[in-house]
C-alpha cells in the first residue's frame, strides 16, 4: 500500500515501540493480574479461590444495584442535556454574525480549566442550605426558605447534574465546534435560497454533519459518567442516604473503606466494564445506522 | 522478522532505562536500613491533636534516648484511612510506617484483614488504662494496640439559656431520655431553637446511635461478631432518636460545619459528642462562660444502661516492616512513653487537651483544675467517666452496617418503615453486602 | 430583517446568559478570597479587606510552594513524555502498513473503555513493588501512554498528505528525520492541543495521586485542597481554600489563554472524517 516497501512499514514499529511497552506495564499487566482477583475473595492479605463467588454475591447485593442505579441515572439525564447544550453553543458561536466569538469561546470554555475537586467545593459552598445560591433565590422571592439541595435525595442529585453541565458542556462545545469548521457555508446559503428555516437547516445539515463528533463525545462522556467519582465524593460524599453514590464511589468504598475485598471490587469493575462495552457498541451501532 | 528483535532489544533498552528509574525512586525513599541511623516514621492524622502529642513523644523521648541512633520522623496523612488501608493492602513492607494511629472503631477491621502485617505490644500492661480499651485493642487474645485518646462523651449544652428557662445543671445529671426529653422540650418551646444536632442528616448519623449503644454496652454486632440489630439496646436507641426527631428536639445538618455553626450562632443549643469536641466548643471564643457539660442520658428499659458512653478515640499500632530494629525501636517507644510517662500525659493534656486513658497519670494536677471557659472541672468529669465507659466489641464491620443504617433509618424517622421492618431490612441487607451473617 | 435582528438579539442574550453561569463561580472565587472564613459562609458578596491575611495564611498554614512545585514537575513530565509517545505511536499506526498493526491499534482504543478501578489495586502493588511509592514517577509512569493522545494524534494524521512524506523518501531522508522536520512543524496546532489537554489532565488528577503520594512534601495542589475541605469536626478556613484554588487554577487558564488558538484549530483536525 502506498507505494511503500516492507521494510520501511516495518520501521514502523520502533515508532510504535514505546507505546507498547507502557501499554503492557502499565495496561495489560494490571489487567492481567486483575483477572485472578475476580475469581478469589481477597480480603487483606488472605486470598481464597471462590469461582464465580463475586458474581453471585453483587447479584444480591442493593447496594450495588442501587449505586449502579444512581450512576446510570446520571448518564441519562445528564449526558443527552449537556450534548444538546453544547451542540447548540457550538452553533451559535460558530455564527459569522456573532461579534467577539474568540471572548466567547474564552469564557464557555472557563469552567474546563477549574480542578474536579476545586469546582466540587465551590459548588459544594454554593448550595449549602445557607449557601448563596439559596440567599439569591429568597432575596428574588423565588423561594421562602431554603431550598435543602445537598440533603435531599432528589435535589443532591439535581445539585451534581448541575455540576456536571457546568463543568463539562464547554468542553464538549469544543469539539463540535471543531467539527463545524468543516461544514462549508456554501451549504447553509444554497439552504437559505431554497428557504430552509434555521431549525430545518440545523435538523439536515449541521446534526448529520455533526454525528460522528456527537458519536465521539457520547461514548467518551458515558465512560466517563459511569466512572463518575470525584464530584458525588466532593460534593454530597454519595449522600444523603446514599442516594448519590455512584458505582465507582462503592467500588472505592469495598476496596479502602469497608472491609477490603478486591476480589469483590474487582468483580464489580468488571460488570462496569462489560456494560461500557455494550453501550458504546449500541452507541456506534444506531450513529452508523443509516450508512 | 530481524527488524522485528530489534525492536524487542529495543524495549528492553527502555525497560533497563526504567528499572534505573526505579533505581532512583529507591534511593530517594526514606527506608534507610543499611546505614546508621534507624529511622521510624509515625503516621497521624490530626495536625492539631494527634501529630503534636506525638512531637512531644518524640522530643521528649530524644531528651532522654540521645544515643539510641533512632530518628523519628511524624508525618500527617489527608484522607488518612484511606491510605493507611491502602498501603496495607500493597503488602510491601518497606512501604509500611512504623507506627500508625487507627480510630477505635476500625482497628479490629485492619487487624483481621491484615494479621501479618501488624505486630503485637505484648508489653502493654493493659490494667494501666481504661477498662473498655482492653476489647479496643486486642485481638485473638492478643495485645496489638497501645491505647491511647478517649472520646468520652458529654453532653454539651448552653446552660445560660438552658437556665433560663429552668433547668439547670442538677436537673441534667444522670438522668434517664425521658426525662431529658421532657427538660429539652421546655427549653425548646421556650426558646424556639433546636436542642441537640448532628453533622450530618439524622437518618445518615451514626455518632448518635453509636453512642447510645455503648451506653448501655451494646454495639451492631455481638460478641461473636454476628449481627445482632435485634437487641433491646439497639431498638430503644433507634426510638430515642426518633422521639427526639418527631419533637423538634434533633436536627441534622449538612456536615459538621454547618452544625458547628448553628452552635456558635445560637440556632442550636446542645451537642453529645466525645471530649475531644471540646476544642471546637472553646473555638469560639465570645461565647466563653456559656457552656457546661453534663452527663449523657441514658437508655431508660435496657439492662445495663449507663450514663456514660464514647465517641471516637484511638489507639496505636506497630507494623512488620521487615526491619528489626526499627520495630523493636518503635515498639520500645510507645512503651517508654505511653505506658509508662506521666509527665508526657500531663504536657499533652495541658497543651492539646488530650484526654488520654492511662490511669497512672490521670493523679496528675491537671485533671482537677477548673476549666475557666466552662467554669467546671471539665477534664475532672472526662476522668470519671472514662473509666465507667461500657467495654463492647467493635467487630469488623462497623462501616457496612453504618452505610446500611444511612440507607434505612432516614425511612424509619420519617415514619415511612415500622420498626421491625426497619430491623429485618438491615439484617437482609447486610446479608447480601457482607456476604453472610 | 426584523426577524434577523430579533434571532441576533436572542443569540447575544443567550450567550450572555451561559457566559455568565460560567464565569459566575470564578468572580464569586475572587470577590471571596478577599473576605474570612466567617465572612464567606454568611454569604459576604463583597470585596473584603482579608485578601492579605488569607494569602499570608495560605502560605504559612501549608505546604503551598511545595505542592505548587510537585505539581508543576508531574504536569510537565507527563506532557514532555506522553506527547512524545503519543505522536510516535500515532504516526508508526497511521503513516505504515503491515500486519498486526489496526490490530494492536484497536487493542489500543478499546482499552479506552476500562474503568481505572479496574487497574488501581494491581497498579498500586506495582508501582509498590519497583519501590516508586512517594515519588513523582509514580504518577508520571502510568501516564505516559495515553491511548486517548495517540487516538487524537492518529486522528489530525489521517488528513495528513502523504505526498510529502514519499517525495521526502525519494530525496533519501530517513524515517525519523521525515518525521521531525516534515511532520512535526505542521502538526504545531495538534501538539498545542494535545499538550492543553495533557497538562489538564495531570495538573487536575485526583484519584491516583491520593492513593500513591504519601508523605506530605509529595502531594500537589488537588491533594491540598480537599485535603483541607474534608468533612471533619475541625473548622476549615474557606478564605485560604479560595486562595488555594484560584492559585492551583491560575496555570492552567494561562496555558489555555495564550494556546487557546491553536487548540480549537488542533481540535478541528483531530475530528475530521
Amino acid at each position: 500500500m502506498n507505494g511503500v516497501n516492507e521494510k520501511t512499514n516495518r520501521i514502523g514499529w520502533w515508532f510504535i515501540g514505546l507505546s507498547i511497552v507502557g501499554f503492557a506495564a502499565f495496561m495489560i499487566y494490571p489487567i492481567v493480574s486483575s483477572v485472578k482477583l475476580v475469581f478469589s475473595s481477597l480480603s487483606g492479605d488472605s486470598s481464597t479461590f471462590v469461582g464465580f463467588g463475586n458474581f453471585v454475591r453483587l447479584f444480591h447485593d442493593t447496594t450495588f444495584w442501587s449505586s449502579l442505579g444512581n450512576s446510570f441515572l446520571f448518564l441519562i439525564v445528564e449526558v443527552p442535556i449537556m450534548l444538546l447544550f453544547a451542540i447548540i453553543l457550538a452553533v451559535v458561536l460558530n455564527s459569522k454574525t456573532l461579534k467577539l466569538r474568540g471572548f466567547w469561546r474564552l469564557l464557555i470554555f472557563l469552567p474546563c480549566v477549574t480542578s474536579l475537586v476545586s469546582y466540587s467545593i465551590l459548588f459544594k459552598m454554593l448550595f449549602s442550605a445557607d449557601g448563596l445560591i439559596n440567599k439569591f433565590l429568597e432575596n428574588i422571592h423565588l423561594i421562602s426558605a431554603p431550598i435543602p439541595w445537598l440533603t435531599d435525595p432528589t435535589m443532591a442529585k439535581i445539585v451534581i447534574i448541575l455540576a456536571l453541565l457546568w463543568r463539562w458542556t464547554g468542553y464538549n462545545m469544543i469539539f463540535f465546534l471543531a467539527g463545524l469548521q468543516n461544514v462549508s457555508d456554501e451549504i447553509y446559503e444554497a439552504a437559505e435560497i431554497d428557504g430552509a428555516s434555521k431549525i430545518q437547516q440545523f435538523m439536515h445539515i449541521t446534526l448529520p454533519a455533526l454525528r460522528p463528533i456527537i458519536l465521539f463525545t457520547a461514548v467518551q462522556s458515558t465512560i466517563s459518567t459511569l466512572q463518575l467519582f470525584d464530584e458525588p465524593m466532593n460534593i454530597t460524599n454519595g449522600g444523603p442516604n446514599n442516594s448519590s453514590t455512584t458505582i465507582a464511589m462503592y467500588i472505592y468504598n469495598v476496596s479502602f473503606k469497608y472491609v477490603p475485598n478486591f476480589g469483590y471490587a474487582a468483580a464489580m469493575s468488571y460488570v462496569v466494564m462489560f456494560i461500557i462495552l455494550v453501550l458504546s457498541v449500541i452507541q456506534m451501532k444506531v450513529a452508523n445506522k443509516d450508512d | 522478522m530481524k527488524k522485528f528483535t530489534k525492536a524487542l532489544v529495543g524495549m528492553g533498552v527502555v525497560m533497563a532505562s526504567a528499572t534505573l528509574l526505579t533505581a532512583c525512586g529507591n534511593s530517594n525513599s526514606s527506608s534507610s536500613s543499611n546505614s546508621g541511623t534507624t529511622t521510624v516514621t509515625i503516621w497521624a492524622d490530626d495536625p492539631n491533636f494527634n501529630v503534636p502529642v506525638m512531637k512531644t513523644a518524640v522530643k521528649m523521648y530524644n531528651a532522654e534516648h540521645k544515643s539510641s541512633g533512632v530518628k523519628f520522623k511524624v508525618q500527617t496523612e489527608g484522607d488518612y484511612n484511606t491510605k493507611v488501608q491502602t498501603v496495607l493492602s500493597a503488602g510491601n513492607k518497606k512501604n509500611y510506617p512504623n507506627i500508625i494511629k487507627i480510630e477505635d472503631y476500625g482497628a479490629k477491621k485492619l487487624i483481621s484483614s491484615y494479621q501479618d502485617a501488624f505486630l503485637t505490644q505484648d508489653s502493654v500492661n493493659l490494667s494501666n488504662f481504661s477498662a473498655y480499651k482492653k476489647s479496643v485493642v486486642s485481638y485473638k487474645g492478643k495485645t496489638y494496640g497501645m491505647p491511647f485518646d478517649s472520646g468520652v462523651s458529654a453532653l454539651f449544652y448552653r446552660k445560660d439559656i438552658f437556665k433560663k428557662y429552668g433547668v439547670t445543671a442538677k436537673d441534667l445529671d444522670n438522668i434517664t431520655w425521658d426525662q431529658f426529653i421532657k427538660l429539652a422540650e421546655k427549653v425548646h418551646k421556650g426558646s424556639g431553637k433546636s436542642i441537640l444536632g448532628t453533622g450530618a442528616l439524622i437518618g445518615e448519623d451514626p455518632d448518635m446511635v453509636r453512642q447510645l449503644l455503648q451506653s448501655a454496652g451494646a454495639w451492631y454486632f455481638d460478641d461473636s461478631g454476628k449481627l445482632d440489630v435485634n437487641s433491646t439496646a439497639f431498638k430503644e436507641s433507634l426510638k430515642t432518636v426518633k422521639k427526639l426527631k418527631d419533637d423538634g428536639l434533633i436536627t441534622g445538618y449538612s456536615d459538621f460545619n454547618a452544625r458547628n455553626k448553628a452552635l456558635y450562632n445560637g440556632n442550636n443549643l446542645a451537642v453529645i459528642e466525645g471530649s475531644w469536641f471540646s476544642a471546637s466548643i472553646k473555638a469560639d471564643k465570645k461565647s466563653s462562660g456559656k457552656w457546661g457539660i453534663a452527663t449523657v442520658p441514658r437508655l431508660s428499659g435496657v439492662k445495663g444502661a449507663t450514663n456514660s458512653t464514647n465517641e471516637g478515640g484511638s489507639s496505636w499500632y506497630v507494623l512488620n516492616t521487615g526491619n528489626t530494629k526499627a520495630d523493636n525501636a518503635a515498639k520500645k517507644f510507645l512503651k517508654t512513653m505511653f505506658d509508662g510517662n506521666s509527665s508526657f500525659y500531663a504536657k499533652v493534656l495541658k497543651n492539646q487537651a488530650a484526654v488520654a486513658t492511662y490511669k497512672p497519670a490521670m493523679k496528675n494536677k491537671e485533671w482537677d483544675t477548673t476549666d475557666t471557659f466552662y467554669n467546671q472541672k471539665v477534664n475532672q468529669y472526662f476522668k470519671k467517666n472514662m473509666n465507667k465507659i461500657p467495654a463492647v466489641s467493635y467487630g469488623i464491620h462497623s462501616s457496612e452496617v453504618e452505610n446500611i443504617l444511612s440507607g434505612n433509618l432516614g425511612n424509619y424517622y420519617s415514619g415511612k418503615t415500622s420498626l421491625n421492618a426497619t430491623i429485618s431490612k438491615i439484617e437482609s441487607s447486610y446479608k447480601s453486602q457482607v456476604g453472610s451473617n | 430583517m426584523t426577524n434577523r435582528k430579533v434571532n441576533s438579539v436572542l443569540k447575544y442574550i443567550f450567550i450572555l446568559i451561559c457566559a455568565f453561569i460560567s464565569v459566575f463561580p470564578f468572580i464569586w472565587m475572587l470577590i471571596e478570597c478577599t473576605n474570612s472564613s466567617a465572612d464567606i459562609l454568611a454569604g459576604k458578596m463583597s470585596i473584603g479587606n482579608q485578601f492579605m491575611v488569607n494569602w499570608h495564611n495560605a502560605f504559612s498554614q501549608t505546604n503551598l510552594i511545595g505542592d505548587f512545585w510537585n505539581s508543576l514537575k508531574i504536569a510537565t513530565g507527563v506532557t514532555v513524555l506522553s506527547i512524545i509517545v503519543a505522536s510516535l505511536a500515532a504516526y508508526g499506526f497511521q503513516i505504515y502498513r503491515s500486519r498486526g498493526k489496526n490490530w494492536v491499534y484497536s487493542i489500543f482504543i478499546a482499552s479506552m473503555m476500562i474503568p481505572f478501578s479496574v487497574l488501581m489495586i494491581p497498579l498500586y502493588r506495582m508501582v509498590s513493588k519497583l519501590g516508586l511509592i512517594n515519588t513523582a514517577w509514580a504518577v508520571i509512569l502510568p501516564s505516559i501512554t495515553s491511548v486517548f493522545l495517540v487516538f487524537f494524534f492518529h486522528q489530525s494524521l489521517e488528513t495528513f498528505p502523504i505526498d510529502t512524506i514519499e517525495s521526502a523518501r525519494i530525496d533519501g531522508a530517513r524515517e525519523f528525520r521525515i518525521f521531525w522536520s516534515i511532520v512535526l512543524p505542521q502538526l504545531r496546532s495538534t501538539f498545542a492541543a494535545a499538550a492543553i489537554y495533557s497538562f489538564m489532565g495531570a495538573w487536575n488528577n485526583y484519584m491516583w495521586p491520593l492513593i500513591v503520594l504519601q508523605s506530605d512534601d509529595q502531594k500537589t495542589l488537588p491533594l491540598l485542597i480537599s485535603g483541607l475541605s474534608a468533612n471533619t469536626n475541625f473548622s476549615i478556613d474557606y478564605g485560604v481554600i479560595m486562595i488555594l484554588i484560584i492559585i492551583s487554577t491560575i496555570p492552567i487558564f494561562l496555558i489555555f489563554l495564550f494556546l487557546q488558538k491553536y487548540f480549537v484549530q488542533g481540535m478541528t483536525g483531530a475530528n475530521k472524517g
